[in-house]
């Protein structure tokens, strides 16, 4: 209640501010010969590939916590599964989005970025929803979208390119990368293909309160493949092309699991094979642009534990997915830019079996419905946004059918760069929900009856951005407070004992908080540049769910109230010097916070030192040599699973 | 060039990093809970009462707590404090014989020898075979012979003297718990990792030639078993959690057989002289059935009022002390209660341990 009464005094103060800076906005000058002015984007950060191929990470779960308010969930090891939250909203309330196609993981919900390659991608985005013609309608609905956009999906046309890469590091570690593009004028086409290895099995430290523990994470090698193919075709110049995308994932792997204490004997495997096709093209109907789009995804995981004590000695558990989705954006314009009416309609169709003691084929169909209104005025910019969502579950043996009718909604308002700071206020409201994963819907495989809603989200956010350039030096800082308020939460509950629990939606969560990001470029001269980037982020998040509960008032698990980020490079000409430092700060491993739960806070460094070689301003060579956490910290993401100590990576890439 | 910060940030930076220091003040100064502070564990273990907390599995959070009857407080790093290093994972046995403290830890596949006066460590026996865990489940005693029931399959016999595994007892798959009668050891077949097609027999193995004799089928998924007075066994078939209910049969260790099914649902059992206590469900709270092995029959259907127990998580009964100690999980997710009654079924106190307590020893 203090959090939010203070919000609103906040807000009384930015729109008192509002009020009295009311100057015309300057244009942004872009100097190719100076540093380049940054357009500050309240709602949504974004990574761009130079910052990628100086951080060399390893998967986009490494990437992702370099995002305020983002806390990263990591199971350890090189394509372990990685989860996350956002101001204390599970992933689930992410849509995430590969080049303007969603990805999906009906079975858990969840994404995981340990086996999103970060070799193609040009950018990520990540925020709130964009109101681009790319965005699929089912991701406007989402509390927040994390958007990808790579160099396969994306096609230069009348232009030839190249990108190769390979690096070697610790633990045994090979990646092989490779794509092309090539394309004419109406006809494109692009294939990439990646390989990666690694032995995997690494040393740790495993600290427990006070105790500190040496020892070998075993069982983790992978060996993973991707590859895939793009084909373009654009009738005219005028018109956006037509995407045929088809990618494919093929991944063995040790799962290393929890390091138990007195007990390093895991055998457990999981074998992951992916195919998806993508389909859009995008057309302007008088003053509207359509968008058309569908895509098709195929998952089969197959999990094996050869230490399992059962008659055949042997754990294997088979599961299939597959997810379709289709739709069609609608953006027309008005009075030049001056209005916007966007829409759309997606229908999504899911289905998960997999063999228990009985066959179980379970499936879904979602259809989403969206429209919007967007002003985008000389002083300020609204945006005014809802949606519906019908969600059908059919009857099957034991199941009765569900349904559900679910509202969204969402309004932004924020002015444009205002004076020569480029100031940007702006407030965001949003109502969204998100349906119970198909793991959570029938984790009591045989009751009778479905009676999960879905999780309710409110969120607030009010943002304050401010960039300032001289002739030398650009300085850009980001505040963002916020207050999510979720209801209905999702939780497994134990019913009869240990063996017989329940899903539930009886949990519930106030989350409040502030993101700083800051950002600070000098260039000392033609030769000599420097940048510092940083990020802080404050999160209250109290569980409100049972009064009777120990918990309650308790900062919810695996939320730290503090985490931080520090960037900081230095370049000479093509030579570069970037460090890069991440803090966790301390947290629960169950929601009650007493000290048995406490995980120890911990910090990491990485430093990548860089050289760039350009040969007829066409090819480009870049070498560099990382090593990831310089410091060789102990630490976990999550209770009992060990990250790894310091180690080393060399890559080299190419450009045409 | 010129560096100085009040020409370099805008004016409004200014009132926005006010706005942000107010802020933060304002989070900050919210209430945050207090870690509470652990008393030191005692030299001798006099008074007071050991329990074990199971943890969560692979969390490396199984604990002992120490609760001291004169102050009444609870220390629930006992083992750490002790021994200079966690317990590990899954704690699911406690029992006290020969002067020591034996802990089966499940998971970490140890089992943790303790002076059963002080506490400190005597010796952590790794429990693996040919690279793989055994997975040890329950402990009971005869003689200078320990019986340890394997998840793999086996009896682990554990020579008291040399404190070392000195043979392996091949039985049913996933054994449970073991209670000894009539010279003879009986062993609970669970199967449960092989659900739902788990087991039915309860092993009898000759304590003298540590060989199975016989097995016995007895229902669905057996669990806990304890032998009374006059010689007989009961032991809890769980059922498969859904349509076969969880009940509890008797057998003769005379004969070795079945000679009794009852028809009142059980899931967890407590020997208290020559009475039973037997918990059930009740729609959604958990109650207690007092049963007499001598005359077979039940005394109370609702004994004792342990409606404020959140996740009964089973029970044990105090000799010395002539009480009922009942174990509240609390949803498992949080610290756990050990609750205490009298034995006309009066709640006395109860005590905050550690994460999932199941089970104690009384010292006096």
């Amino acid at each position: 209640m203090k959090n939010l009464v203070f919000i609103a005094i906040l807000l009384f103060s930015f729109c008192s501010q509002a009020q009295v800076r009311k100057q015309e906005v300057e244009e942004v000058t872009i100097d190719a010969n100076k540093l380049e002015n940054r357009r500050i984007d309240l709602n949504s950060n974004r990574i761009e590939r130079k910052y990628i191929q100086e951080l060399q990470p390893e998967d986009v779960g490494v990437l992702l916590q370099k995002f305020p308010g983002v806390s990263l969930k990591s199971y350890g090891g090189l394509g372990g599964l990685k989860t996350f939250s956002f101001r204390s909203l599970g992933s689930q309330h992410t849509a995430t989005v590969l080049d303007g196609f969603l990805i999906q993981n009906s079975q858990s919900g969840q994404i995981n970025l340990g086996q999103i390659q970060t070799s193609s991608i040009e950018k990520i985005d990540f925020g709130s929803a964009q109101n681009s013609i790319l965005t699929p309608v089912s991701a406007l609905h989402s509390s927040n979208e994390l958007s990808f956009s790579t160099f396969e999906g994306n096609p230069s046309f009348n232009s030839t390119k190249i990108r190769l890469s390979s690096k070697q590091g610790s633990f045994g570690q090979y990646d092989e990368y490779l794509a092309l593009q090539f394309a004419k004028e109406k006809f494109g086409v692009a294939i990439h293909g990646k390989y990666r290895r690694a032995e995997g099995n690494y040393p740790f430290q495993f600290k427990i309160l006070n105790y500190t523990y040496d020892g070998i994470q075993q069982n983790n090698q992978l060996e993973e493949i991707y590859s895939g193919l793009s084909l373009f075709f654009r009738p005219n110049k005028m018109k956006q092309p037509i995407r045929l995308i088809y990618r494919n994932t093929f991944i063995d792997q040790g799962l290393p699991g929890a390091t138990v204490l007195y007990n390093s004997y895991g055998k457990q495997y999981l074998k992951t094979a992916q195919h998806s096709f993508f389909l859009d093209w995008t057309d302007k109907i008088g003053l509207a642009t359509v968008r058309y789009y569908s895509s098709y995804q195929y998952d089969n995981q197959i999990y094996t534990d050869s230490f399992y004590l059962n008659k055949s000695a042997l754990f294997r558990k088979e599961y299939e997915q597959h997810n379709a989705v289709a739709g069609i954006r609608l953006s027309k314009n008005k009075f030049g830019e001056l209005i916007n009416f966007y829409g759309g309609l997606e229908t999504r169709y899911s289905q998960l079996s997999f063999l228990d003691y009985i066959p179980i084929k379970v499936q879904r169909s979602q259809t989403f419905t969206t429209a919007g209104l967007k002003i985008n005025e000389k002083k300020f910019l609204f945006d005014l946004r809802v949606g519906y969502q019908f969600f059908f579950e059919p009857a099957r043996p034991y199941i009765v059918s569900y349904s559900k009718h679910l509202p969204f909604s969402s309004i932004n308002l924020e002015s444009t760069e205002i004076g020569k700071q480029k100031w940007k206020i702006g407030g965001l409201a949003s109502y969204s929900t998100r349906m119970p994963s198909f793991n959570e819907q029938y984790y009591s495989q045989l009751s009778s009856k479905l009676a999960l809603n879905p999780e309710i989200v409110k969120q607030f956010t009010l943002s304050n951005g401010i960039s300032k350039s001289f002739e030398k030096w650009l300085f850009t800082t980001k505040v963002q407070l916020y207050y999510n308020h979720i209801t209905d939460k999702i939780l497994a509950i134990p019913t009869k004992n240990l063996f017989v629990w329940s899903i539930q939606n009886i949990g519930e969560v106030h989350a409040s908080g502030i993101d700083l990001v800051q950002s600070f470029n000098f260039q000392f001269n033609n030769n000599w540049n420097t940048s510092l980037n940083a990020n802080y982020s404050f999160q209250r998040s109290i569980d409100r769910s049972d009064k009777n509960s120990p918990s309650y008032g308790d900062q919810i698990a695996y939320i730290p109230l503090h985490t931080g980020n520090l960037d900081f490079s230095i370049y000479r000409k093509s030579t570069g010097l970037r460090f890069s430092g991440l803090f966790v700060g301390e947290r629960y491993s169950l929601n009650q916070n007493v000290y048995g739960n406490l995980l120890n806070p911990f910090y990491t460094m990485d430093i990548a030192l860089f050289q760039s070689l350009k040969l007829n301003t066409k090819h480009q060579f870049n070498l560099q040599f990382q090593v990831k956490n310089i410091a060789n910290a102990s630490y976990v993401y999550v209770r009992s699973f060990v990250m790894p100590g310091r180690n080393y990576l060399i890559s080299l890439s190419y450009e045409f | 060039m010129n560096f100085n910060s009040t020409k370099i940030l805008p004016p409004t930076l200014s009132k926005m990093t006010l706005m942000i220091c107010l802020l933060c003040l304002t989070i900050f100064s919210c209430k945050k809970k207090k870690v509470e502070p652990m008393p030191s564990s005692p030299s001798n273990l006099t008074n007071g009462m050991l329990v074990l907390n199971e943890g969560l599995f692979q969390q490396n959070n199984a604990s002992l707590s120490f609760i001291d009857f004169n102050s009444l407080s609870v220390d629930n790093l006992f083992f750490e404090n002790k021994t200079g290093r966690p317990l590990g994972d899954t704690g699911n046995d406690l029992q006290l014989y020969d002067g020591k403290i034996f802990v089966v830890m499940n998971v970490s596949s140890t089992l943790e020898i303790l002076d059963a006066k002080t506490g400190s460590s005597i010796k952590q026996i790794q429990m693996v075979e040919n690279g793989i865990p055994k997975q040890p489940r329950y402990i009971t005693f005869s003689g200078s012979k320990a019986y340890i029931s394997c998840y793999d399959g086996f009896v682990d016999v554990l020579d008291l003297n040399s404190l070392s595994i000195t043979n392996r007892i091949p039985v049913g798959p996933n054994p449970e718990q073991l209670a000894v009668a009539n010279n003879k050891l009986y062993v609970s077949n669970s199967g449960g990792l092989n659900f739902p097609d788990v087991d039915s027999t309860v092993s009898v193995i000759s304590l003298s030639s540590e060989t199975e004799m016989i097995k016995i089928t007895v229902g669905k998924n057996p669990g806990a078993i304890v032998s009374d007075s006059e010689g007989d066994l009961y032991i809890v078939c769980r059922g498969n959690f859904g349509n076969i209910p969880s009940r509890m049969h008797r057998i003769s260790s005379v004969t070795d057989t079945k000679i009794e099914s009852f028809t009142f649902d059980a899931e967890q059992i407590c020997l208290a002289n020559n009475d039973l206590f037997i918990s059930y469900k009740s729609g959604s709270t958990t109650k207690l059935l007092k049963f007499n092995t001598i005359s077979e029959t039940v005394s109370s259907n609702d004994f004792g009022n342990i409606s404020s127990i959140q996740t009964f998580y089973g029970m044990q009964y105090s000799a010395s002390k002539n009480k009922l100690y009942c174990f509240d999980a609390q949803g498992y997710v949080n610290t756990g209660f050990v609750h205490e009654y009298g034995m006309n079924g009066s709640f006395i106190q109860k005590f905050n341990v550690g994460l999932i307590p199941n089970h104690i020893l009384i010292y006096d």
